[in-house]
């Protein structure tokens, strides 16, 4: 037990997204919690990393809200046919988070479906699981929970995750649910995004998508190589993205505030410029030093790296100009 | 009451009587935690163990109970997974009280436009089926597929192409190598094929021959009608459907009458496949018409 718990703090630690970077510029929402008590923007540096429940829920209508906390935004469908969960953020705050949910929905998850497998999105399986949810995600996700497929890199898990903690119902060619009110597809990537195992979860009657990690709001994108995201999957990824989205769609992405249509199409212009001007470098010849140094991502910095950003535009560069080279 | 009486009608318009071939309920123990319940209506799939209980089909309405109980006598627990192989009453009959036993319903997603009465499915008689109560839909749909990872065996639900309905699919325990094959495979009688619901002749026994490619020498086959079988048995079937898609083949090609057709009796040497609910003269109409 003890062994399991070291593992998962080290996995929280370093699994992709750390909080500073997600809890930078959060306005309090108007649809907060008036009782709730404003919670600190930044964790105190004594208290546990990770631990709070989610902070802020923005409701979308349809029984449908967002939850905003530390790890990646949650979506939570409420209804007669039961709870439906997108996504669990970590380990150390699965508790209080199941706890938050079940006040809000007055019962448990019944259904938890992972956009993907990074610790900070599905890190709270195991506390969901025993709780009775199924989950449901790509094959990929199970594949790599389990380490059956390593993951390499900065996400690197050496155990592991326990095995109450792996999907019990994986697909590769999307599922639809069909509950409160709601269709809610599951749609896999078209091609390994931000990493292998990749879904999106739209509710085709509410006009609310959720992307996942395929998009986070005016951020950089954070390509998983190890977990075998490509550059190019975030480009064929919101097209699919933007083909299913209309004017009106309310698109929650795996971090930051909610956003549009507009936001996600400035988004993969962003993508398709951003390798055009590395692509323009390397065919020059150029090395990779003499690329980042160009600054060819330079248009787009000023919407898309944010103070303390997890991903600069040079880091972005660099995964651009390997993919190009390969 | 009003969904008893829609249930009751769904059973009698559509396929197989309320009393089909076998006579009563019998289990039979595959091993690996894995059992069969043969009935009245199509073969019932378990896996029992630790997470959960996952059943393939629940034939009637009005066996439902019956079949719930023999379920909680085997595995100790209720149903948590149900899928779907596909939406007649005789498989996908007993989804409400299984639903309401809290049962999780899967199937493929033109199960639910059946059982929702999205798309009609004409019955024998010539009219659409009535739509069966929301509760006995499906909750969870999809269109190539679903994995189970569960009681430590991999269960792979596969859509298969249009061949019995157009919604099948067949469930494999990779493992301990059994495939449920839902009814693309009625064991040693004619079989059914509706067209009234989108089947197709040749679609069918492609699908079984898809089936037998998959399988091996050690496999044990649970079809959708009648007893356990070996990919020999499933070989002697496609033959069958081979032979007699031939002969009706011929009159279709050589411009004949149905009734010509009919009168001809060109399934005369299959006769032993004909059974109480699909007679000579009954697959040949259905061969005729989905192959004209």
């Amino acid at each position: 037990m003890r062994i399991l718990l070291a593992t998962a703090a080290i996995l929280a630690l370093s699994a992709c997204v750390t909080t500073p970077a997600e809890t930078v510029s959060v306005p309090a929402a108007p649809s907060a919690p008036p009782a709730a008590p404003a919670a600190p923007t930044t964790p105190a540096p004594a208290a546990a990393p990770n631990s709070q429940a989610f902070s802020r829920v923005v409701d979308l209508g349809s029984g449908i809200s967002m939850l905003i906390g530390q790890g990646g935004n949650l979506g939570l469908s409420v209804g007669a046919d039961g709870v439906f969960l997108i996504d669990d953020q970590y380990v150390t705050n699965a508790t209080a988070n199941l706890a938050k949910i079940e006040e809000l929905a007055k019962g448990k998850p019944k259904y938890l479906v992972n956009t993907h497998w990074h610790f900070d999105h599905a890190g709270g399986n195991a506390t969901f699981a025993k709780a009775g949810a199924t989950i449901f995600a790509s094959e990929n996700v199970r594949k790599r929970l389990s380490n059956e497929l390593i993951t390499t890199g900065r996400t690197a898990q050496a155990q592991p995750a326990p095995k109450i903690a792996w999907p019990v119902v994986t697909f590769t060619e999307g599922v639809d649910f069909h509950l409160n009110g709601q269709t809610i597809r599951a749609i896999n990537a078209p091609m390994p995004t931000h990493t292998d195992g990749d879904v999106l979860i739209y509710f085709v009657e509410a006009d609310v998508l959720h992307t996942g990690d395929t998009y986070m709001k005016d951020r950089y994108p954070f390509v998983d190589t190890g977990s075998g995201g490509t550059q190019a999957g975030f480009i064929a990824t919101l097209t699919r993205a933007l083909e299913i989205t209309g004017p009106n769609t309310k698109i929650i992405p795996g971090h930051g505030e909610l956003a549009t249509e507009a936001d996600l199409q400035a988004a993969l212009d962003m993508h398709k410029g951003a390798r055009a001007a590395v692509d323009a470098l390397v065919k020059q010849g150029k090395t990779l030093q003499e690329t980042v140094a160009a600054k060819p991502l330079a248009p787009w910095n000023a919407r898309f790296m944010q103070a303390g950003a997890f991903i600069n535009d040079d880091a972005y560069t660099t995964v651009i100009y390997n993919e190009l080279k390969k | 009451m009003k969904r008893l009486a829609s249930a009751l009608v769904i059973a009698v318009t559509l396929c197989l009587p309320a009393t089909a071939q076998l006579p009563s309920a019998k289990t039979t123990d595959l091993g690996s935690g894995i059992h069969v319940i043969f009935g009245q209506g199509g073969n019932i799939g378990v896996s029992t163990g630790p997470d959960g209980v996952f059943v393939i089909d629940d034939q009637y309405p009005g066996n439902a109970p019956a079949n719930l109980a023999k379920i909680r006598e085997i595995a100790g627990a209720g149903p948590r997974y149900l899928v779907n192989t596909h939406w007649h009453g005789d498989h996908a009959g007993g989804n409400a009280a299984f639903a309401e036993a809290g049962a999780m319903i899967f199937a493929h997603e033109n199960v639910l436009k059946r059982l929702s009465g999205e798309v009609k499915s004409i019955g024998l008689n010539g009219q659409p089926a009535p739509p069966s109560p929301e509760p006995a839909w499906p909750v969870v749909t999809f269109t190539a597929g679903v994995d189970f990872h569960l009681n430590d065996e991999t269960i792979r639900v596969s859509k298969m192409r249009v061949s019995h309905t157009d919604g099948d699919s067949i469930i494999r325990f990779v493992e301990p190598n059994i495939i449920h094959t839902g009814d693309i495979f009625f064991n040693g009688i004619f079989p059914v094929i509706d067209l009234g619901s989108g089947g197709s002749v040749k679609g069918y026994l492609a699908a079984m021959e898809e089936i037998w490619a998959m399988a091996d020498e050690r496999t044990r086959i649970i079809p959708g009608h009648g007893d356990m079988a070996s990919k020999a048995d499933l070989k002697r079937q496609i033959d069958m459907l081979t032979g007699a898609i031939a002969a009706v083949e011929r009159h279709v090609k050589a411009g004949d009458s149905l009734q010509k057709t009919i009168a001809a009796k060109p399934l005369k040497p299959f006769a032993q496949y004909a059974w109480s609910f699909i007679s000579e003269d009954s697959f040949t109409t259905t061969l005729y018409n989905g192959l004209k």
